[in-house]
């Protein structure tokens, strides 16, 4: 589901707009929290004041809760998240150098700003120190290529750098977090000769501390992924629905569709690629039974309308397949039964010429049927010419189609 | 006291989460594995080879596999494979089957068609029983080539592999290179929305 | 009991409101806050349009060139909210007014001279470390992101270091 722009939930076009709404969010929040005072910032060093391991401890710990119960509900993507690559010896420099302009300035960039906006003359030469910096960096930035761009070591988490579970690191951190709280609360309270009877009155911060820990507990227990949600079968739905052969659909079927070329049904080939690629039937596409839930053949099977017919060589392949879309809850698919080895043989096995003396009304159009389809396939080598149909289907469509965007 | 407010927001973030999750677990659907984790795992390894049927179950009788027969009562009382368990494909979720299923190491399945000990199998790997291969073929297949005279030549024999050829039934095979269909997805996708634009 | 003020609000709360905007950040756009990079855009649209020759040599400024617009980003009007957050905020708490934050015992002097020294190594560092305070050790916590972290660890780890050589500074 989440998240909403790059996933196209939101108009992408709104972008700007929730930057500059979570902007203000940021700004005011870093505003309320005392971020805009230099000696408040720069207390976190010192012992007077640990204002900022406070807010940004918070900060972190909450969000990186809700994005692992998110990603565990399946509401939020990862693979759509933008993870902070590792440039491990630019990280660390990076850091050291922040480090010093920290404890110098007093502000970060983002509380520098604030700062300013709320009239300290500091923080303005703060930020116009930022400028230089960044420009030092730009003409520098060959001599600082190397290191800048060197020991990328992809978009690592920490938990897998640590060896650890995501779940068992979170807590960790967790419960790091919450001792220094209380760790930094005593230094603070010594530093400034607060009395006791003003630590009496202090709020007490056990509850928020007891959820965040119970929940990061909660979470250790959940499996690593989400075994299945609520769009899927039950598994004796699904029984059923093979026990009561309401999966197939016949090789009649499939054939009367391709000899009158129409377009009704989606033909989906189970098999190998270079199975597929050495013969298939009109029309078809390749999909393995483990590629099916990938994401972008969504849309294929979202056209609830259209029936899509599984098939392989036998039905093994196909009910793999058919099995995995069924479980999914893609509805309206099929398994072509007997798949291409049965349409063969009744094809051009087993197709004789009508025998005008069966008694059975039923057998005689069948024997017709199949006879009038092999005399097609035969001749027209059918899948070439359908193959062709197709390709001049496509061709004036894409032509047509690219003038239209441009004219827009 | 100012201390309330982050109570009742702790609270609330809180609660919202394990509403969530406990709502997710109440509509999950009884599945023990991820529907693709088991897609991957029956493209990896389903099936046992009659080769390997032979020489590694049937020979010598290992009580750590359990053969399974998919097939109604009626059909099993007449022959099974000796050892055989029946299990008739529909009672697959019986509880006193499932209990059973989970003491083996190893499971076989074996039915009068080869798909439905496919079906037999994806469901019993969404349960939770990983060790679950198919015997290839039908019942009868195995009979004729497994258990009466092992016959070499079928050691890999298999309901999925193709029994025809396709260049003897249509004959045009110089122009099967140029309609070769690619297989890109992106393509394959374009190729889909050409077909709804021909309707 | 003079340097804790009450009218700020609870740094928890402040941290709970703050991870919540990030968390949103993260559900909308799928990335995380960041201040630095809004910096950025602002010197290389400056430089690159002031002094183009200079700026073609310098890959740092190609993205200008290559067509995009740095100043539309994202990054940019996040900043834009920022600054009127923190002006909506000051003003409500009627904390608006020109003054000069140091330590006692420091002039206004010294204090202009490190804050210009220290926006310029802040500027320097948050190049290298992809992201400043916010956008690389913040976010990379709540992603839980090997550099992020590791770039928290080395900020805060150096400041305790060398905290005791500035202490004329803030105590």
């Amino acid at each position: 589901m989440a998240p909403l722009i790059p996933q196209g939930i939101i108009n992408p076009e709104l972008t700007l707009f929730f930057a500059l709404l979570l902007g203000i969010g940021f700004g005011y929040v870093l505003e309320q929290a005392g971020f805009s005072s230099a000696k408040k910032l720069a207390g976190v060093f010192y012992g007077y004041d640990f204002v900022v391991l406070r807010v940004f401890f918070t900060a972190g710990i909450t969000a990186m809760t809700g994005i692992l119960f998110f990603s565990y509900l399946g509401w939020l993507d990862m693979n759509f998240v933008f993870v902070n690559p590792t440039f491990l010896y630019s990280a660390i420099l990076g850091g050291v150098i922040m480090g010093f302009g920290f404890i110098m300035g007093g502000y970060c960039p983002g509380t520098g700003i604030v700062a300013a906006v709320t009239g300290k003359t500091d923080a303005m030469v703060f930020v116009i120190g930022m400028f230089i910096g960044i420009f030092v960096f730009g003409h520098f930035y060959q001599s600082f290529e190397s290191i800048y761009t060197g020991h990328f070591l992809g978009n690592i988490f920490v938990y897998d750098s640590l060896g650890m579970s995501r779940a068992w690191f979170a807590l960790l951190l967790a419960v790091v977090a919450i001792m220094a709280f209380t760790i930094t609360q005593m230094i603070e309270d010594r530093i400034n000769k607060v009395s006791p009877e003003q630590i009496k009155t202090r709020p007490s911060y056990m509850l928020p501390s007891f959820l965040l820990v119970i929940a990061l507990v909660v979470f250790l227990f959940l499996p690593e992924e989400r075994r299945s949600n609520m769009r899927e079968a039950r598994p004796s739905e699904l029984l059923a629905q093979v026990h009561d052969n309401e999966a197939y659909i016949s090789t009649h079927r499939v054939i009367l569709e391709i000899k009158n070329g129409r377009d009704e049904l989606i033909l989906i080939d189970t098999r190998e690629q270079s199975e597929f690629e050495r013969f298939t039937l009109p029309g078809a596409i390749n999909i393995r039974a483990d590629e099916i839930l990938q994401r972008h053949w969504r849309p294929l099977f979202n056209q609830d309308h259209r029936q899509k017919v599984f098939f392989g060589n036998g039905n093994s392949s196909a009910m793999q397949a058919w099995f995995t879309a069924a479980r999914a809850g893609y509805d309206n698919v099929y398994i072509l039964n007997g798949g291409l080895n049965r349409m063969f043989s009744e094809l051009f096995v087993d197709a004789e010429m009508p025998d005008t003396t069966a008694y059975n009304l039923q057998d005689r159009s069948n024997a017709r049927f199949l006879y009038e389809a092999r005399q097609f396939f035969l001749e027209g080598g059918l899948v070439d010419e359908q193959a062709d149909r197709r390709q001049r289907i496509k061709a004036p469509e894409e032509s047509e189609i690219i003038p239209v965007i441009g004219g827009c | 006291m100012k201390n309330s407010t982050l109570n009742n927001s702790a609270i609330l973030f809180f609660t919202v989460l394990m509403v969530a999750v406990i709502f997710c677990a109440v509509t999950s659907r009884n599945y023990q594995i991820s529907n693709r984790a088991t897609a991957g795992k029956v493209m990896s390894d389903a099936f046992v080879s009659y080769e390997s049927l032979y020489y590694d179950y049937l020979q010598n009788i290992d009580h750590g596999t359990l053969l399974v027969d998919l097939r109604q009562p009626a059909y099993y009382d007449v022959s099974h494979l000796e050892g055989a368990h029946n299990i008739p494909f529909d009672e697959l979720l019986k509880r006193n089957h499932q209990r059973k299923l989970k003491k083996y190491d190893h499971i076989l399945l074996y039915a009068d068609q080869e798909q439905l000990s496919v079906a037999a199998q994806m469901v019993l790997l969404g349960t939770g029983i990983e060790n679950v291969r198919v015997i290839p073929g039908t019942f009868a297949s195995i009979m004729q080539y497994v258990v009466e005279t092992f016959d070499p030549s079928k050691a890999f024999y298999g309901e999925d592999k193709a029994r025809w050829d396709h260049q003897r039934f249509m004959p045009i095979g110089s122009g099967e290179t140029k309609a070769q269909p690619e297989r890109s997805p992106s393509r394959e996708i374009r190729e889909t929305g050409a077909v709804i634009g021909g309707c | 009991m003079s340097t804790i003020r009450n009218n700020y609000m609870n740094p928890y709360l402040a941290g709970f409101l703050l991870g919540m905007v990030l968390l949103a950040s993260y559900m909308i756009a799928g990335r995380g806050l960041g201040a630095s990079g809004a910096a950025r855009s602002v010197v290389v649209t400056t430089v690159a349009s002031a002094a183009p020759e200079y700026a073609e040599q310098s890959p740092f400024y190609a993205e200008y060139f290559a067509g995009v617009n740095p100043m539309g980003s994202w990054l940019v009007f996040l900043v834009i909210g920022v600054i009127l957050g923190a002006f909506l905020s000051g003003a409500m708490a009627n904390r608006m007014r020109f003054s000069v934050d140091r330590g006692p015992n420091i002039r206004v002097r010294t204090r202009m001279f490190f804050a210009l020294g220290g926006g310029l190594l802040f500027g320097l560092g948050a190049q290298f470390g992809r992201g400043c305070t916010s956008g690389s050790a913040l976010s990379g916590m709540a992603v839980l992101s090997t550099g992020g972290i590791l770039t928290m660890m080395a900020i805060f780890g150096t400041g305790y270091l060398i905290a005791y050589f500035f202490r004329k500074l803030w105590t």
